[in-house]
């Protein structure tokens, strides 16, 4: 087939792809929350894209090690009170003099990567475990539900800190015969695979699930008769069925997976001390939410800022999900 | 008898599990010692009401079920089925037969040679809506079997579609769509169009017209007439519409209950029904015809489920004509003249 | 000869749906009449608004759809009204009183989690509170009078007389739910349960004391769709309208359903709506059939005429396409318009044997072109 051809073939085959999607806006349209969620995303995403502009960092240094006051000038401040909002640090300076303003907008490109990353690998184990338990059954399904409802009675936050702590900063993957695989880990790595331990199982359940229903379908039955064999029944009927569940789990777990990271941030669990992180930031503040009796809201900028940023990120995948799952359902009525 | 098709016994029961431990504590006899044979070209009726396993039937034929027990035969010479028969009567162990079986019997396949046969099988579902993969563009639905078995690749591939497309009355226009972008009645077509693209021999079609208006019905029944004679088809026809069966089928079947009651030549067993549930099914149809007068047998109770058949002839309950025997024993089938086969005691 | 009244009588009704792919014209001015104790039979394919008709009747139709115009007149005990002018709660006093209705799939209309039992209860006490009420007064008075009454007795009298006087008052709902005061209802109980064994004994299922404790699931489609109909007819209801209640029903069990419906409006004296796209059932049970198409009532007339003498090109290519044993299949050319752009004058003009140029230009009005026989095609006169 020529390039030409390959083209039109191409197009035509997106076309009507284009117009379910325009579908899938119009529905979004019609509900103002759904609105709202998109917008929300859709700032912080820009935010995180900007971050370099918005909070230009030092050459030479890790960008995402949080700047002190002063520090770009050369004369790094160290002291450990608070600093309220001046000019050139518009959300003032934490403990140790941390620029809030530095780490929030940098703790954006943090909390999409903690998200993303938990979230994505989650999904593929819980679909690669979900799909063999939901579409084989039998045996094979019954050990690994059971596995997956053993991890799911951890509780998952201890369970969470547990592997941080237990897990060690090199480890060797393998050797073998002379070739030697070590791994680092950096301390924000250790809190995603943390949680990717405790996040999978719930995906495994909705998947498989999902899987056993569409299983059952005619038109899976028909690939069957017409001679497909499993892996291809699995990859190009049944999965794609199941992604509008999927994207509704995962969207609204982002917003989940960024608030329990930054939760074990504050428990002192997390990315190291000056990591621009959501979590690192909220942590600092501890010490400066009593230290005043009476008046807690002395320095309030030191957690308000941090918390008003994790809050408004989470409600906006949240409305996200939600949009999705309405989505879902006129697609299901449409059909 | 040279059949294309042919069952020789065959079994379904469904386990149904109960309690902690999943004992088994029962069993849906869905089929039960079904066998009939289809000769190569005709249309074959397969009638009865819900829970009678017509559609089982269809589905275990096809291997997309995997049968308890019995044979089935497809494209087997005479000559092997003679050897087989005569076999069996001397011996169920014979190892000749145990290697005749391997080689031939249909239910005993696995893994490539299924998937071989399958080419030659195909189904078409009632549902429309349902048997359609929401998320697959037409052109790709109709070529997935295509793709399946590795027949055809390319330039080729896409050939052969837009020809079946042609076949069945759509249009190379109605590639690159949706299903749900079309009627019911052009769904329906577009599954034919995927159960014909390998060109199989055989074809199970499982109450295409069910689910479709009648008006429609009539287009997709002369397409079937159609097919069958351009590509040497022979089908299979299941279907709880009497009315729809009598007209395209040469021969017919009436289940009840998983198993055969009564096989005859469409005409014949019109004009001549004898089993009473046959006569029953029958006289339940409504006629569109406000002026005619007839005998109407109403059946008491509901379908029975197939889990706990009655013991004896499993439709005495509701029998009109019941007679004590039918109480203790299960009657078998049996010629009356002419290929037409009863399984009750009034005729034995 | 003697005018019989018109029970229903359906003019001009406009229903469209407000959709994303734009706004479907369902009913185009719908005709059509029902006489008292007649069953009307309203036939046609998916797409012709027979649903969306009988749904607009107790103005139950959905959103996105929406009644545009046209009058429902229904023959209550005041006399003539039109149910599209009504409010709320007079349509809701009538739902289930003066006008029933039966669906499809009887399964999903019946509560999966209450008892049979439970559910023609509720729709008793909905409608026939009062007479209940009345018998369980009836009752008690009875065992006061020849001793028998215990110590709760003159109680049981006050709650009764309040339930029957003011049944939404506060304290009797909050007495009902202490569970045990709750015993007082005790003899309401046993009236409502007399009322619900004898209803399923007339819809001929056997041991109703039994059915009456079972959940919708274990019930077979027949005997679940004889609990519909009983739910249905449980107050007498002079409008019975049924919506394909037959269609998902092996045929043995539909004879025997269709068999109970006729019994039952003898018994009953009601008027029924029947809809469905089944000819023979319509030939078997109804007395006059309505043909719709596209959203239109195409033609209207007795049974007998409309089988033996149609005039319509739809409703003759609709029988002809009936399959016949030796005959060829003949099916209709083409496929229904699609409703949100509706094509201009008939809508059966791009399908139709006998169309005109006139067909394209403007849509033919109803009229009665034989003896209570109507019909809306340009090719009889009086139709333009």
């Amino acid at each position: 087939m020529s390039i030409r051809n390959r083209l039109g073939e191409f197009r035509k085959s997106v076309g009507p792809a284009i117009s379910e999607f325009r579908f899938i806006l119009h529905r979004v349209k019609q509900s103002p929350l759904s609105i709202f969620g998109s917008a929300i995303v859709v700032f912080f995403i820009v935010l995180a894209l900007l971050a370099p502009i918005l909070a230009p960092p030092m050459p030479g240094r890790d960008p995402y090690m949080v700047l002190r006051r002063g520090e770009k000038e050369g004369d790094p401040d160290y002291n450990q009170t608070p600093q309220p909002p001046v000019e050139g640090y518009p959300f003032g300076t934490t403990q140790g003099q941390y620029d809030l303003w530095y780490g929030c907008i940098w703790g954006t490109q943090t909390a999409f990567r903690v998200g993303i990353y938990v979230v994505v690998v989650s999904l593929i184990i819980g679909i690669a475990i979900g799909a063999l338990a939901g579409y084989y059954g039998g045996v094979l399904d019954e050990l690994m539900m059971r596995f997956t409802d053993i991890v799911l009675a951890f509780p998952g936050l201890l369970l969470a800190m547990a592997f941080f702590l237990a897990m060690p900063t090199r480890f060797t993957l393998f050797t073998l015969g002379g070739l030697n695989l070590t791994v680092n880990v950096t301390a924000l790595d250790k809190v995603l695979i943390a949680l990717i331990i405790v996040g999978w199982p719930s995906y495994t359940r909705v998947i498989r699930g999902e899987i056993m229903r569409i299983k059952t379908e005619d038109y899976v039955e028909a690939a069957k008769a017409s001679g497909c064999s499993d892996f291809r029944l699995m990859i190009r009927h049944v999965l794609p069925n199941t992604v509008f569940p999927i994207l509704i789990m995962a969207s609204l777990d982002i917003g989940a997976i960024v608030l329990t990271a930054a939760a074990l941030g504050f428990l002192g669990i997390g990315a190291q001390a000056g990591y621009a992180d959501w979590g690192q930031m909220i942590a600092l503040s501890r010490n400066w939410i009593v230290i005043e009796p009476g008046n807690p809201f002395k320095y309030w900028w030191v957690y308000n800022i941090p918390g008003v940023f994790i809050f408004t990120f989470v409600l906006g995948w949240n409305l996200l999900g939600d949009a999705f799952r309405d989505v879902l359902d006129p697609m299901i009525r449409r059909k | 008898m040279d059949y294309l098709l042919e069952t020789d016994n065959l079994k379904k029961y469904y386990e149904i599990t109960g309690g902690v431990l999943k004992r088994t504590v029962g069993e849906v006899k869905a089929l039960d010692e079904v066998s009939l044979g289809i000769t190569k070209g005709e249309c074959f009726g397969l009638v009865g009401e819900s829970g009678c396993g017509k559609t089982t039937f269809g589905k275990t034929v096809l291997r997309l079920l995997k049968p308890t027990a019995g044979s089935i035969f497809f494209g087997v010479p005479p000559e092997i089925r003679e050897e087989m028969k005569r076999l069996k009567k001397d011996d169920v162990r014979d190892p000749t037969l145990r290697k005749l079986r391997r080689q031939y019997d249909l239910s005993t396949f696995k893994g490539k040679r299924l998937k071989q046969i399958r080419r030659r099988m195909q189904i078409v579902y009632q549902d429309p809506t349902t048997s359609l993969d929401p998320r697959m563009l037409v052109k790709d639905i109709v070529a997935e079997p295509l793709i399946a078995q590795r027949l055809v690749k390319g330039e080729e591939r896409k050939k052969r579609v837009v020809e079946i497309l042609k076949k069945v009355g759509l249009t190379e226009r109605h590639l690159y769509r949706y299903p749900h972008e079309f009627s019911g009645g052009q769904r329906q077509r577009i599954a034919v169009a995927r159960a014909l693209v390998t060109n199989p021999e055989f074809v199970v079609l499982d109450e295409p017209t069910s689910a479709v208006d009648v008006s429609v019905r009539a287009q997709l029944l002369n397409l079937f007439q159609d097919l069958q004679r351009d590509m040497g088809l022979t089908y299979l026809f299941v279907s709880h519409d009497l009315s729809v069966v009598e007209c395209i089928s040469d021969r017919l079947a009436v289940m009840y209950l998983g198993k055969i009651v009564e096989l005859a030549l469409t005409k014949e067993l019109y004009e001549n029904p004898l089993h009473p549930y046959t006569v029953a099914l029958f006289s339940a149809i409504p006629v569109p015809d406000p002026a005619l007068k007839r005998t109407r047998h109403v059946l008491k109770g509901d379908v029975p489920s197939p889990i706990n058949p009655p013991a004896g002839c499993r439709f005495h309950p509701r029998c009109f004509r019941a007679m004590d025997i039918c109480r203790k024993q299960e009657p078998s089938l049996k010629d009356v003249g002419s290929g037409h086969m009863v399984s009750c005691f009034l005729f034995s | 000869m003697i005018a019989v009244k018109n029970l229903l009588s359906i003019e001009d009704l406009v229903v469209r749906f407000y959709t994303y792919e734009g706004v479907v014209e369902a009913l185009d001015g719908v005709n059509l009449n029902l006489r008292e104790g007649e069953t009307l039979g309203v036939v046609g394919e998916t797409g012709c608004g027979k649903s969306v008709t009988s749904l607009s009747v107790l103005l139950l139709v959905p959103p996105p759809g929406v009644i545009e115009r046209g009058k429902v007149r229904f023959v209550d005990e005041s006399g003539a009204v039109n149910l599209l002018e009504q409010d709320e709660a007079y349509l809701r006093s009538m739902r289930g009183r003066d006008i029933s209705m039966i669906f499809q799939e009887p399964r999903a209309f019946l509560n999966p989690v209450y008892t049979v039992k439970d559910q023609i209860s509720e729709v008793l006490m909905l409608h026939r509170r009062e007479e209940l009420c009345q018998r369980a007064l009836q009752a008690i008075e009875r065992d006061m009078e020849s001793g028998k009454a215990n110590v709760f007795a003159p109680l049981e009298k006050a709650f009764f007389t309040t339930m029957f006087n003011d049944p939404e008052s506060d304290l009797v709902g909050f007495l009902l739910k202490i569970p045990i005061v709750r015993r007082l209802n005790r003899r309401l109980d046993k009236e409502i349960r007399g009322e619900i064994v004898r209803l399923l004994k007339e819809m001929g299922m056997p041991d109703p004391e039994r059915i009456m404790n079972m959940y919708p699931h274990e019930l077979s489609g027949g005997m679940a769709q004889r609990v519909v109909i009983a739910m249905a007819l449980a107050c007498g209801p002079k409008l019975l309208i049924a919506d394909e209640p037959t269609t998902n029903l092996d045929v043995t069990v539909q004879l025997q359903i269709l068999n109970l419906v006729r019994e039952l409006k003898q018994k009953f004296k009601s008027s029924i709506v029947y809809v469905t796209h089944d000819l023979g059932v319509v030939a078997e049970l109804c007395e006059r059939v309505a043909v719709m198409y596209a959203g239109n009532v195409v033609e209207l007339a007795n049974v007998m005429e409309i089988f033996k003498k149609p005039l319509h090109p739809y409703t003759r290519a609709l029988l002809e396409s009936i399959p016949r044993p030796g005959h060829e299949f003949k099916s209709i050319e083409g496929t229904v318009p699609s409703l949100i752009n509706p094509p201009k004058g008939c809508r059966f003009n791009d399908r139709c044997s006998n169309a005109v140029e006139k067909c394209l230009r403007e849509k033919p009005r109803l009229v009665e072109v034989e003896k209570e026989h109507f019909v809306q095609c340009h090719l009889y006169p009086g139709g333009s």
